[in-house]
């Protein structure tokens, strides 16, 4: 197995809609690399270009700039039918005059494979997707998720080097987008394919992706796996997006002379956190830090606390409890902070509404957001 | 009883058929459009030449017009003239509607659409006395005489009734599974012929079965374009009438008037399928 080839390369690509005063930048110069075999995700909010840089890929739609490299072959100016990448639309798209079947061996038959192999493939398929016993129904007798499953099987079975999933997920129930997460994770690895997926939920993106690409308003923010993404964001959109984020304004803040890569915050009581920062990171304002509600720890004696403030909510989850926080603050600025404790043991403290609470972190929890980006 | 009503307005408020005396209302426009057909369907089988007094049941009107050798020579020309308009004018509308639908927009498009429809705006007469003159100078400079001057008019003013069924199915259908098909590796001809052209045969059906009917029942053109002497049938009877009125012609249009309706019906329900 080829494990760290490149399957696709994104090079500087750009589209740009209609022309003239109504021209709309809908991606602006994207380039990414993306491995074979790998559950790559694009994740980012609606309208933000998701959907335009699959049907890029596709072929459906031209680049303004820029070029689409298959296994380091320049496809940018094939039509969609010489590419061998394959489509999850959707809608589905399913052929209504086809049956199950008919529809799963149409891929096969343009490319006019033997008959004998074809019967194989698709009977290979239909069972792979559970669908055995509906190969003769015709499109409008299955349900939803059924016909998820057969847009599927139809894209898998001409063992595509590339699939691509458009927010595939997102009209099924909870229940059964749940399932077809699962399902689709062991279609991946049953069938080694590069799978590219869309969606904007980003729960959705870290618990299936090996990498995932953040993007908004048609640039690309960040890629990572999802620990790099969740715990190191390095975009203030980044870090709000995916999961919840406190973030702070720190006024009071200075860089080492030796090593420019870290940053001394200071806190309360002269405490002085030293954090990792980018080389390049200006301090001629506020620097801008981010934290998880999860990261964060409550005491009760603010002498020794990082911040103070008071409760001014608290919501219990079962597991965790909630914790909405007003800090104090000099510039008179009301800020407020979120926190999340678990409940794992009963000796653990619990908190009230109205109660003066000082809020602790580690300084390898706090991402310093750069914002001149 | 009034209650039941204010609840359907409540659930669809515009909604004509909740106006209180909608099937009334209907009841009138049915009977204004379709009773004029009554007197003709009834004395056409009278047994008498007496076109508005009732003597008998008879079949010998549609006898007598099945057996009259020019009535068939007219009808088989009239059959033929529609066919191979119906054929022609609806091949034309399936590529005019896949140009106006299945490309990236270009300017003159609206245009197009406004030519393509143009033979329903314009007044028939007008355009009769058009093609009169420019076949005429055809004529004058080739010498051809034949039927094709017929089967041209007749499929020009045929296009557009073609073009609309067929364009609203494709505009029904959903562009991505053209799509789907070219990502599946099909060529743009086989995903014309695997996926287009199947989805829109119903579309296609009805533009021809209407296309037919509306060449079928021309009076005016073809009285202005034909070869003379070589009647179509609606050409023949307004001749007839013209001559003496018998109730024969009652019974052709009795003829006509059924297989108009069926063929339109048929349309109507190819059409609304699926
Ligand atoms: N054919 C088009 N012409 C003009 N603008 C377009 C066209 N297609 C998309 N856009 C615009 O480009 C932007 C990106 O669209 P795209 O469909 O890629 O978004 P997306 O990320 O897939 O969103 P969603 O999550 O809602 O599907 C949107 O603002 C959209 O309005
Ligand atoms: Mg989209």
């Amino acid at each position: 197995m080829k494990q760290d080839s490149i399957a696709i390369k994104v090079e500087g690509v750009s589209k740009v809609y209609g022309k003239g005063e109504s021209a709309f930048l809908a991606l602006n110069n994207a380039t990414l690399n993306i491995l074979d075999n790998e559950f790559f995700t694009l994740l980012g909010p609606s309208g933000c270009g998701k959907t335009t840089l699959l049907r890029i890929i596709a072929g459906f739609e031209n680049p303004t700039q820029g070029s689409i490299l298959l296994h380091g072959e320049d496809i940018s100016h094939l039509p969609p039918n010489l590419r061998s990448v394959n489509t999850v639309f959707q809608s589905y798209a399913l052929f209504p005059h086809m049956t199950v079947a008919e529809n799963i061996s149409f891929g096969l038959e343009m490319l006019n494979k033997p008959k004998q192999e074809i019967k194989k493939t698709v009977s290979k398929m239909l069972s792979l997707v559970h669908m055995e016993e509906l190969k003769d129904r015709h499109i409008d007798e299955l349900s939803g998720g059924q016909q998820q499953r057969v847009a599927l099987a139809r894209a898998l079975a001409p063992e595509p080097k590339v699939l691509l999933l458009d927010e595939s997920l997102a009209a099924l129930d909870y229940k059964l987008r749940k399932e077809m997460q699962i399902e689709l994770k062991r279609l991946q690895h049953a069938t080694g394919i590069t799978f590219i997926f869309v969606t904007h939920d980003q729960e959705e993106a870290l618990t299936m992706s090996d990498r995932i690409a953040v993007i908004n308003e048609g640039k690309l923010l960040q890629v990572g796996t999802p620990h790099e993404i969740y715990n190191k964001p390095q975009d203030h959109f980044v870090a709000s997006f995916v999961g919840d984020t406190n973030f702070l304004e720190i006024s009071s803040a200075s860089k080492s002379n030796n090593n420019d890569e870290v940053i001394f915050l200071n806190f309360n009581h002269d405490q002085i956190l030293k954090v990792p920062c980018k080389k390049d990171m200006a301090l001629n304002k506020s620097i801008s830090i981010a934290i998880r509600p999860e990261k964060v720890s409550l005491v009760k004696d603010a002498d020794s606390a990082l911040l103070t403030g008071e409760i001014v909510d608290v919501s219990f989850f079962g597991t965790d409890t909630h914790y909405s926080i007003e800090l104090d603050s000099s510039s008179g600025k009301a800020q407020s902070f979120h926190v999340r404790m678990q409940n794992a043991s009963n000796q653990s403290k619990q908190y009230v509404a109205g109660e003066r609470v000082g809020v602790i972190f580690k300084a390898e929890d706090i991402q310093v957001i750069d914002d001149s980006r | 009883m009034h209650i039941n009503f204010l609840k359907k307005r409540n659930r669809d408020r515009f909604n004509v058929e909740y106006v209180p005396s909608f099937p009334v209302l209907a009841l009138i426009c049915i009977l204004c459009l379709y009773a004029p057909m009554v007197p003709l369907l009834f004395y056409s089988f009278n047994d008498s030449t007496l076109l508005t007094v009732w003597h008998g049941f008879s079949w010998q009107w549609y006898e007598a017009a099945w057996n009259n050798e020019r009535v068939q020579e007219v009808t088989l020309r009239s059959l033929g003239l529609a066919l191979q308009a119906s054929v022609y004018s609806t091949i034309l509308a399936t590529m005019a509607a896949l140009a106006t639908t299945r490309v990236p927009k270009y300017r003159g498009q609206g245009l197009i659409y406004a030519v393509i429809n143009q033979p329903i705006m314009v007044p028939e007469i007008v355009t009769a006395v058009a093609l009169l003159i420019f076949f005429a100078s055809i004529k004058a400079a080739t010498g051809y005489q034949g039927t094709a001057y017929l089967v041209l008019a007749h499929t020009a003013f045929c296009i557009p009734f073609s073009y609309l069924p067929i364009r609203a199915r494709l505009e029904n259908m959903n562009l991505s599974l053209e799509n789907a098909a070219a990502d599946l590796y099909a060529s743009p001809w086989r995903t014309f012929k695997r996926v287009t052209f199947p989805l829109l045969f119903p579309g296609i059906l009805a533009g021809a079965m209407l296309a037919f009917v509306i060449s079928l029942d021309d009076v005016v053109i073809t009285e202005f374009v034909k070869t003379p002497g070589k009647d179509t049938l609606p050409t023949y009877m307004l001749g007839e009438l013209r001559r003496e009125v018998t109730p024969e012609i009652n019974a052709i249009s009795s003829v006509l008037f059924v297989v108009s309706i069926l063929l339109v019906g048929m349309t109507f329900l190819i059409s609304s399928k699926k």
